[in-house]
């Protein structure tokens, strides 16, 4: 994933990415659109993308809908929608305790998450000190690092620290993981500021705690705000780590409470199915809300890192 | 800057990296190095380890198993990265010759494979290659039903079907990292290239591509380490069969870790697998370097 | 206590650290990794276990049961800690129910740290139970086995393979670590609408009887038999009672347990394993079931799809209860008509206690409740067959009936045969996923059975 985090490119003729995102596809003949042959080729194209995309969710959707205790068939939607599954899946699961389980790691995970790396993004992009070099590699590991590969190690470090069973047992863990994407994202965007705008504060006599809250941070909003969805979506659906560390069934957060689901109603295939959806649709609904900045971060950020 | 304030900058750098450094360390860094010296040991997690040098290497590598699974990371490396990026590459190309109304709505569909869990998706895609599921029922409907078969079950199509779930995860986002490439590529180059005659295909290698370097190593290497250390959906649709014609390393790292209970052994996977890793995205960092 | 010499002997003082930044980093890291490594390789000193009594303390007590068991299994023993709570008020039982895939990933960790649950099931074995030993984890069951008088009131057949070396080396004999309360077996269920229109005679005598009734099955235009092996188990599952009725029980049993010299290699293994390509080449197997989960597999048989299902008695329960009378159940037949009834098939994952539980006598008490005849009605409505006062309990349905007659035939006859897969931690993975080649016709019963040998004896050369 280095590649991505290479030395920061300015733009020639651009502003600042970090200050205004350009929308995708406006600069370049900027024609109204009409139903030429050609527009209907490019809805053609999105179209099959599209489809390809919802079918499969559909489907789920589609499963969750039977009636229960019949082997589910195709891609036809049920004759007689069965709501009801998933008001049984939500109180069987104690979905409710499921999902304000996961609110509550992914929230201080966000939280600090974010600030740590806004943090070191900071320092490695403005900064010059010994051991740059080899600490951005260190951080690098993370960034590559298969947690199933390190979990039974983990968890005995977790035990020695007494952090097992508790709710800071995930969430250490997963923001040791993504204060790496983190910095490297951060370390871009502050990057990408103009130079002029930096040096201004300084003549101010601005220091380089102010720098940072009062220049570089409004500044990098968009950018914050991508890491932001992104670190809330991959602490949402973190399966391995909170199962592992988190054993009392009251604690469990909600992918870890879908596999216990599973195990548990093994045979019940639209229950399963409702279950599945009531886990996904919160970090849908964010994405959703929030779509803009994630997708204008990512295909920005990633590049002009 | 004089030399006393970048003085002072250096001494507080420090103190800005701490809180991510140690993180990252101690839940990252520090597992991984117990794990380094795990892999050297013969150990079920629990009593006491046996130092076994480089055995768990030598035996993790000569395994037919093990052997498949690094086969089946390098299939994957075609359905995870390379199959979606060149479905991005020429959609987006195709693509971005206009402004469209509703770009939004297509961009958010496509990009929300990435944003479900994988245990979601997984259970899905399960359903999907059932023998009554939607794959077979389309292929019937436009009178191909002699190819429909129970996908995920079939020793020969196993693999691709698991691998093109990869390819579903990410090829939206793909199309939409380089729609983003294209829109920042000089229209002038392009009529220039009219002028000198090139049609299309021509174009394309001679402007776009070009244009699109840097997304272009963005996406393969998050798209090939992707591949590399996939679980989820493997463990979430197959678990590595029939046979085991679907397993992949980080599988057999979680299996032998958990199901065999060989620690040490697994230990020794991660770390070959963390290495594969770190060498694509090295290797992948130098051809796609920009020039300076 | 087992603290690793390798760890501590790493160097952890500042003194033997060599100068410069990089090797201090590295020893640093070493000492760290020394530290944190004593911890890892468990602290694993028990607590001096106080000489064992019947008698448990009249303050309130609190301990906790960890269990993989769900539905109606999951709600009788539930049923067991309400009625023992209502004898004993001072003793609160907490049941904690984690998802098998989960439970085996974690227990060891779990059973390592000081929140370990006092009462745990864990299977007989290498993969589950051996570990524990080895480590201290749990506690001998002796001294209560001499109190409450257990092996006199079960079976020997049903204890043996709860016993392991103190060393944990080897299993089927030796100290009791785990005391089971019920039963598996693997046999025949079959949808009674199906057998009566198809006009199938169900008193199979021998193999071949059944596998005609198979042919009824696919000329009358139905699945002989359902299963999905999406997840390989349920094919494992259903070439058990083949193995069983092929081989003799000794042989079977001899080489899950790791008797030297055992080969499942051996012809009546390989004629077993033939069969059961001969049916899927038949087509009496489902043809989706490769591609098909376990579950999705139960969901069509319980639906009506299928007229046999080969699997294990934990299903009564799921099939009785979407089947009502239309599911029945059977034992599968032996080669030749009049050989003694065999069966694979064991007791249920015995109950273990933690060395590291404050409470071990009340939690030895709760298991001796367990293993009361009168309790056994109510583990039976969840399904477990009782080892202990199985005569005298009364079945909801005509297929419980069916396989508590069965049962009660297979006990009387001593016809268990253990589970094929318990002969090593990684057997599972090795019987499984080479199950689905030998479907698939792309291994030989008899190189399939070579690769289980060889698993074996790897596993045996290690212990």
């Amino acid at each position: 994933m280095t590649s991505i985090f290479r030395e920061p490119r300015i733009a020639d003729d651009a502003a600042p990415a970090t200050a205004s995102l350009p929308e995708v596809a406006p600069r370049r003949r900027p024609l109204r659109a009409s139903l030429t042959p050609s527009a209907l080729l490019n809805y053609l194209l999105l179209g099959v993308g599209a489809v390809v995309v919802l079918v499969p969710l559909y489907s789920i959707v589609a499963v969750s809908l039977q009636p229960r205790g019949i082997p589910a068939a195709g891609l036809g939607w049920p004759a007689d929608p069965q709501w009801s599954n998933y008001v049984e899946a939500w109180n069987i699961g104690t979905f409710g305790v499921l999902l304000t389980n996961s609110v509550a790691i992914a929230l201080p995970v966000v939280t600090i998450a974010v600030l740590f790396s806004t943090l070191s993004g900071y320092a490695f992009a403005t900064m010059r000190f010994r051991g740059k070099e080899l600490i951005f590699a260190l951080l690098l590991i993370g960034l590559v690092l298969p947690f199933e590969g390190t979990i039974v190690p983990l968890y005995y470090t977790l035990r020695a620290l007494g952090l097992t069973n508790t709710m800071w047992g995930v969430a250490l863990p997963e923001i040791g993981l993504y204060v790496s994407f983190g910095t490297f994202w951060m370390r871009s965007a502050f990057s990408q500021a103009p130079p002029s705008i930096v040096e201004a504060a300084q003549v101010d006599g601005a220091r380089q705690w102010q720098i940072l809250w009062r220049v570089l941070v409004p500044i990098s909003w968009p950018s914050i705000t991508t890491i932001v969805i992104l670190f809330f979506i991959w602490s949402w659906n973190e399966f391995l780590v909170a199962l592992v560390i988190l054993q009392d069934p009251a604690s469990r957060t909600a992918p870890a409470g879908l596999g216990a689901f599973v195990g548990e109603y093994t045979s019940d295939v639209p229950l399963l199915a409702a279950a599945a959806v009531i886990v996904a649709v919160p970090v849908v609904l964010v994405y959703i809300l929030l779509q803009g900045y994630v997708i204008r971060g990512l295909t920005q950020g990633a590049v002009k890192g | 800057m004089n030399s006393r304030t970048r003085t002072r900058s250096q001494k507080s750098a420090y103190l800005y990296i701490l809180p991510a450094l140690s993180a990252s360390l101690l839940f990252v860094g520090f597992p991984l190095a117990q794990t380094m010296w795990y892999s050297l040991h013969r150990w079920d997690g629990l009593s006491t380890p046996i130092w076994v040098g480089f055995d768990n290497y030598i035996e993790q590598v000569m395994s037919p198993r093990v052997q498949a699974a690094l086969l089946h990371s390098i299939v994957f490396i075609f359905f995870f990265a390379l199959l979606p990026v060149c479905i991005g590459l020429i959609s987006a190309s195709l693509l971005s010759t206009k402004r469209l109304r509703g770009l939004g709505f297509f961009r958010t569909v496509l990009f929300l494979p990435q944003v479900i869990a994988l245990t979601v998706t997984g259970m899905a895609w399960r359903w999907m290659y059932n023998l009554n599921g939607p794959i077979n029922e389309i292929l019937a409907s436009i009178g191909l039903g002699d190819l429909a078969r129970p996908w995920l079950g079939d020793f020969d199509w196993a693999l691709p079907a698991v691998g093109f779930v990869g390819t579903w995860i990410v090829f939206g986002f793909c199309m939409i990292l380089f729609l983003s490439g294209i829109a920042r590529i000089d229209p002038g180059l392009y009529d220039a290239a009219k002028i000198d005659g090139s049609g299309p295909i021509q174009e394309f290698f001679a402007v776009t591509l070009p244009g699109v370097k840097p997304e272009l190593g963005v996406a393969l290497t998050i798209t090939i380490i992707g591949g590399l250390r996939s679980f989820d959906i493997v463990y979430m649709t197959t678990r590595g069969g029939p046979g085991t014609a679907t397993t992949v390393p980080a599988l057999e790292i979680y299996q032998q870790a958990f199901v065999d209970g060989t620690v040490g052994s697994a230990a020794s996977i991660a770390v070959m697998l963390v290495a594969m890793i770190m060498v694509a995205a090295l290797v992948l960092r130098r051809i796609f370097r920009t020039e300076q | 206590m087992s603290r690793n010499p390798v760890f501590t002997s790493v160097p952890q003082s500042g003194r033997t650290i060599p100068r410069g930044r990089t090797a201090a980093a590295i020893a640093l890291a070493g000492g760290l990794i020394a530290s944190l490594g004593a911890c890892a390789s468990g602290d694993t000193t028990s607590t001096e276990q106080g000489p064992a009594s019947t008698e448990i303390p009249s303050d309130p007590v609190e301990i906790t049961m960890w269990t993989v068991q769900t539905g109606a299994a999951q709600d009788s023993l539930q049923g067991l800690i309400d009625a023992y709570e209502a004898e004993n008020p001072n003793v609160t039982i907490n049941l904690d129910y984690t998802e098998s895939a989960a439970f085996s990933s974690t227990f060891k960790l779990v059973m390592s740290s000081d929140t370990a649950p006092d009462i745990i099931e864990c299977g007989q074995g290498y993969t589950q139970m051996g570990p524990l030993v080895q480590s201290n984890l749990i506690i001998s069951l002796e001294p209560y086995d001499e109190l409450y008088g257990w092996s006199d009131r079960i079976a020997e057949g049903f204890l043996g393979p709860s016993r392991m070396s103190d060393d944990g080396a080897s299993f089927g004999s030796g100290t009791l670590f785990g005391l089971p309360i019920a039963g598996n077996m693997i046999g025949i269920y079959y949808n009674v609408e199906k057998v009566d229109a198809l006009g199938i005679d169900l008193d199979f005598q021998t193999v071949d009887d059944f596998t005609d009734a198979l042919e009824t099955a696919k000329a009358g235009g139905e699945v002989p038999i359902m299963f999905g092996n999406l997840d390989g188990d349920p094919g494992a599952k259903a070439w058990e009672p083949l193995m069983s009725a092929y081989q003799e029980k000794q042989v079977k049993r001899d080489w899950i347990t790791g008797v030297e010299g055992s080969n499942i290699q051996n012809p009546e293994a390989i004629e077993a394993t033939q069969q059961l390509l001969d049916w899927s080449d038949a087509g009496y197997i489902y043809e989706g079931a490769a591609g098909t989960s376990r579950a999705d597999g139960n969901a069509l048989y319980t639906g009506g799809e299928g007229v046999f299902a080969l699997t294990g008695s934990w299903y009564l329960g799921t099939y009785t209860e979407a089947m009502g009378e239309n599911v029945g159940y059977t034992l599968f037949p032996r080669v030749n008509a009049g050989d003694p009834a065999q069966a694979s098939g064991a007791t249920s994952q015995p109950w273990c206690i933690s060395s590291k539980s404050d409470y071990p006598d009340v939690a030895a008490n709760f298991l001796d409740f367990t293993a009361q005849a009168e309790n056994a009605q109510i583990l039976w409505d969840g399904g477990f067959l009782p080892l202990v006062g199985a005569e005298d309990v009364v079945s909801p349905n005509t297929g419980s009936e069916q396989a508590l007659e069965a049962w009660n035939t297979l006990v009387e006859q001593d016809g268990l045969t253990l589970h094929s897969d318990w002969a090593t931690p990684s057997m599972q993975r090795t019987e499984n996923p080479g199950l689905q080649e030998v479907l698939a016709g792309r291994l030989s019963p008899e190189d399939f059975l070579g690769t289980m040998q060889q698993n074996w004896e790897d596993f045996q050369a290690t212990k």
